[in-house]
């Protein structure tokens, strides 16, 4: 008994000795490989690197496997001890139907019969153990792996583990783990998997969670939003059959041919959150450099597919201008690469980032007017700014990244004059038919941001954490909704404000994990002003604003009809204005307006009154009452009323009703529409005779 | 009898029933306006009194489009701008095409199949003012063949059905999963193009056999029309390069004409009664043309056969012996 008493006390003394030591090597930056090591010298130090990792990985194409050794070296950066560590398992979500990620109902959409016997997915901990000093020290964790389920409690869900260590990690401790582990890869599900001899590879490895400053784990489940993970090194040996091209995160720091058909490519990625990687030997590789005053070159690395060669410029020019206008407006790309990925037909991989990497994508025919690859390549370049450098928790705060970047991008493609034409594609999709004069406005998502902010939007208040809101609610709260907020916010405190808002939410929290109360505090501090009041409803509550001209009455003013006071006594007056003032200048009209606020969101609106003389009044509602009435006597009609005219209130659900106009032509408007809808319709009724 | 002189009498066939092919135009224009109708109220209700009005009559807004298609129901569903210019054709040939035809709503179905059964009507009518060499009364014989016709259609839809059901929707999930690892657009595109070409061959094979079977049935009266087909088949066997290259010609004015529509459609520009009334005029033409063009393949292909069953006749005649004396006892 008291020698194993001993020598358990001598294994924990030693552990802690090997866990000083490694901590001291990794801040000393001792533990990396000779290319590595010179790379990372060079390298300023930006993020506090807690999750590490050295990976040597090899790719069996024909069973689509991967197998893996992982050395995570972790920090415990918190005030807190741990005697656990929990991974994300992500590729487990594609192991079967009764995952979490597929039981939710806007996946259970998803065609499940196409996939095949091999097309599903699994992530597999073969071996795991705690690495001391020297290879006495080595403990293996295996055996207290389990599968936990921290959000839904469906038993089924294996995307997360928890992993008992013999010994707490100390706050500051840091500890090595090595991992062997085999991955399947899936036929495309949420954005990675294989096609053919496409890969796309991503979330695809045993990936420790985040141990918060409050000491509990942040690991969530895989069900319906991103990712969340420390910043770290990555060192990472992917091994693929040779002449095949790979783009990865990071810098590719060597091939070696191993003669057996297949090659070693080693990259390194440092400070960044995660790491993702493409291989096919389909890829055409393009290089280019981005070069602006001010700004910190940066090497742009694009694979394009065959199909997408004519696409070259328009991917190359895209990241630019995001680069540049991202750069200068909240803070340059720290990076030395980044890498374009065009993800091939039908992959399902495209419009997606990862640190130092990220998918666009197009389609064969896509004209300049579709705006494709230019609108998905801005949105996915700026996610390096958003969610790449400034690492907020996707879990719970999708917003501040998707939102966030939804907002940037509109400004990248309004600055650039990226306006969105109507188009539609034909024939399956393939053929797309660009409608030049009818200009789509006001969109900030590529999808139906706009129609889908009205509906959805009071199912879940923004604050509810994405992980646990509406699987409906979460496109909107994650993206259209707060890019409104912003653009309102915007509009309300300038530009030159919200620049620096930005600018210095970004220099804040860069390498940092933001919440939405540090943004709120910015804004705060940079505008000098309160805007609680902003916050408490759009983002703790799911109140929508909706604003309107309710009623509209213009009259002549007519002397009153009943008595009236003559030279003292009262006299009966008809109501009628004399003869002679018929019809003349003279004549005044009384304009009566009444202004509703129908949504439960309060905000100061002005109102603009325009009359047949070309008068204009400005006035500012405060918005808080239900209702307000404005009167007002001129000698001309009035011809226009327009709530918000210069349309800073964004986030109003209806824009229609802001505005009433004297003789509105909706009839005609209306005829114009219906008689080109008409002949849509004699076409297709007619096209029924073909069929005789 | 060559090509160019079938549709030279087909089209003079047609321009002589031309007030019978304008009163099936004004059936269309009729449905048509009478949806548009409500339609316009529709619009015209959502615009109100609003801005979105102006806008919408100077060009698009796209405020109100957002707005008006979040609460869309029924006919109105069908509303988007993509109604506009050649997307009114565009979107109405990619349904035909596709097979989507009958997935429409459901007013505009019972609009297709009201033309349907009025074209089952006029074809008896019209078949008969071109095939006979005297006067007819369209309307009788429309009335006298509607029957037969109508055996007709429905075999043909069967028979179409049978094609976009059994064969091309088989064909595309067979092509999805041959293609499920294809990674360059291109080669899916061609593919899909490769299946829907000899699709659409067959379907016009199928066309032109009902088609030569409806003229059939009323050039020698049949009354099993069931057995048309049979005959037409055997028609187009017997002459297959004209009968086809009839067919080919007349859709290549189809083709040519689409082409020439979508240089001509006018966009959305109109903001005055006159433009909006003259852009839909511009579109009626055209509306006007594809209604008259389906009367012209059978006004030619009318022709065709009588040219080439009175030739094989003659031909027939020539060669039996004119006194039976001449052959042997």
């Amino acid at each position: 008994m008291e020698t194993a008493k001993e020598s358990a006390a001598a294994r924990r003394w030693g552990q802690r000795l090997s866990l000083f030591l490694l901590s001291a090597c990794l801040q000393l930056g001792l533990l990396w490989p000779a290319g590595a090591q010179n790379m990372l010298n060079v390298q300023p130090v930006l993020s506090d690197r807690i999750a590490n990792y050295t990976m040597d990985v090899q790719l069996d194409v024909n069973r689509h496997l991967l197998h893996g050794t992982e050395v995570l070296t972790w920090i415990n950066h918190t005030s807190h001890a741990t005697q656990e560590l929990r991974f994300h398992l992500y590729y487990n979500a594609f192991l079967n139907d009764h995952s979490s990620f597929l039981q939710t109902s806007t996946r259970r959409r998803l065609n499940l019969r196409d996939y095949r016997a091999g097309d599903w997915a699994y992530c597999r901990v073969e071996h795991m153990e705690l690495l001391g000093g020297d290879s006495s020290l080595h403990i293996d964790l295996t055996p207290g792996i389990t599968f936990i389920q921290p959000d839904d409690g469906n038993p089924d869900d294996r995307t997360v583990i928890r992993v008992p260590l013999p010994e707490p990690v100390a706050p500051g401790d840091t500890i090595r783990v090595k991992i062997q582990w085999e991955s399947k890869i899936p036929r495309t599900f949420a954005r990675t998997g294989v096609r053919g001899d496409y890969y796309f590879v991503a979330q695809w490895f045993p990936k420790i969670g985040v141990f918060q400053q409050d000491g509990t784990w942040n690991c969530h489940q895989f069900i319906q939003t991103e990712f969340f993970a420390d910043y770290g090194v990555y060192d990472v040996r992917l091994t693929v059959p040779t002449g095949w091209v790979v783009g990865a995160s990071g810098k590719e720091l060597n091939v070696i041919d191993n003669g057996n058909g297949t090659s070693t490519h080693r990259f390194l990625a440092a400070d960044v959150h995660d790491f993702a990687w493409t291989t096919s030997p389909h890829y055409r590789v393009f290089t280019a450099t981005f070069s602006e005053p001010k700004l910190p070159e940066v090497d742009i690395r694009l694979l394009l597919m065959p199909d997408h060669l004519d696409k070259k410029e328009r991917y190359f020019q895209a990241t630019r201008q995001a680069l540049k206008y991202y750069g200068s407006w909240f803070g340059a790309y720290p990076y030395e690469q980044v890498t374009v990925v065009d993800p091939a037909y039908g992959s399902g991989a495209g419009g997606m980032e990862y640190p130092t990497l990220f998918t666009g994508g197009t389609r064969w025919l896509a004209p300049p007017e579709t705006r494709s690859p230019e609108s998905v390549t801005i949105h996915e370049c700026g996610h390096q700014f958003w969610y790449g450098i400034v690492g907020n928790n996707e879990f719970e705060d999708a917003w501040l990244d998707e939102g966030f970047n939804t907002y940037s991008q509109s400004r990248v493609m309004d600055t650039l004059g990226l306006t969105r034409i109507y188009y539609r594609r034909y024939f399956h999709g393939f053929l797309p038919v660009v409608f030049s004069d009818i200009v789509r406005r006001f969109r900030y998502d590529s999808g139906d941001s706009f129609d889908g902010l009205r509906s959805p939007l009071k199912r879940d208040p923004m604050s509810r954490p994405a992980y646990q809101g509406h699987p409906l609610a979460y496109r909107i709260n994650a993206y259209s909704k707060p890019t409104l907020i912003l653009r309102t916010l915007e509009n309300y405190l300038g530009w030159e404000t919200m620049q620096k808002i930005m600018s210095t939410y970004f220099s804040r929290w860069k390498f940092k994990h933001p919440r939405p109360a540090d943004f709120f505090q910015v804004v705060n501090e940079v505008s000098g002003r309160d805007m609680s009041w902003f916050f408490q409803q759009t983002y703790f509550s799911s109140n929508v604003f909706d604003y309107a001209v309710d009623q509209v009455k213009v009259v002549p003013v007519r002397p009153p009809r009943g008595y009236v006071d003559k030279e003292g006594t009262y006299q009966f007056s008809s109501g009628k204005a004399p003869a002679d003032t018929a019809g003349k200048d003279s004549l005044l009209y009384r304009a009566t307006v009444y202004l509703a606020r129908w949504g439960e969101g309060i905000f100061p609106v002005e109102v603009k009154f325009t009359f047949a003389d070309g008068e204009e009044i400005q006035e500012t509602w405060n918005g808080r009452e239900r209702w307000i009435r404005f009167d007002y006597i001129r000698p001309a009609r009035l011809v226009r009323v327009e709530v918000d005219p210069r349309h800073v209130l964004v986030l109003d659900v209806n824009t229609v009703n802001n505005s009433w106009i004297a003789r509105a032509p909706a009839r005609k408007a209306a005829w114009k529409w219906a008689s080109k809808w008409m002949l849509w319709l004699q076409h297709t009724m007619e096209s029924f005779v073909f069929f005789m | 009898m060559r090509i160019r002189n079938a549709l030279g009498k087909g089209a003079r066939k047609v321009n002589r029933t031309i007030w019978f092919v304008a009163l099936l135009y004004l059936a269309n224009l009729g449905f048509a306006f009478i949806l548009g109708g409500i339609l316009a109220d529709q619009l015209a209700e959502s615009l109100g009194n609003s801005l979105s009005a102006r806008r919408m009559l100077d060009g698009y807004d796209d405020y109100w489009y957002g707005n008006f298609n979040t609460h869309a129901e029924g006919l109105a569903d069908t509303f988007s701008p993509g109604v506009a210019g050649i997307g009114a054709m565009l979107g109405a040939v990619d349904a035909t095409v596709t097979g989507r035809l009958f997935q429409t709503h459901p007013a505009v179905l019972g609009g297709g199949i009201f033309l349907l059964v009025l074209w089952t009507f006029a074809a008896g009518g019209l078949l008969a003012c071109f095939l006979r060499n005297r006067p007819v009364s369209f309307f009788q014989e429309g009335a006298r063949f509607f029957f037969r016709m109508a055996v007709l259609v429905l075999m043909a839809l069967f028979t179409y059905h049978l094609i976009f059901h059994y064969l091309l929707d088989p064909l595309l999930n067979w092509l999805r999963q041959v293609n499920r690892n294809v990674l360059d657009e291109r080669m899916d595109f061609f593919a899909h193009l490769f299946i829907y070409l000899a699709i659409w061959l067959l379907v016009a094979l199928v066309n032109l056999i009902f088609d030569y079977s409806k003229i059939i049935t009323v050039k020698h009266n049949m009354t099993m029309a069931f057995l048309a087909p049979v005959k037409a088949i055997l028609f187009v066997l017997r002459h297959p390069g004209k009968t086809v290259s009839l067919y080919a010609s007349l859709s290549l004015f189809w083709l040519t004409a689409l082409l020439l529509y979508w240089l001509a459609a006018p966009g959305i520009g109109q903001n005055t009664w006159p433009k909006i009334w003259l852009a839909f005029g511009v579109g009626q033409l055209f509306v006007f043309f594809r209604i008259w063009l389906r009367a012209y393949f059978w006004g030619a292909q009318s022709s065709l056969y009588a040219g080439l069953t009175s030739a094989r006749v003659a031909t027939v005649s020539e060669s039996a012996p004119s006194d039976p004396s001449e052959v042997g006892a």
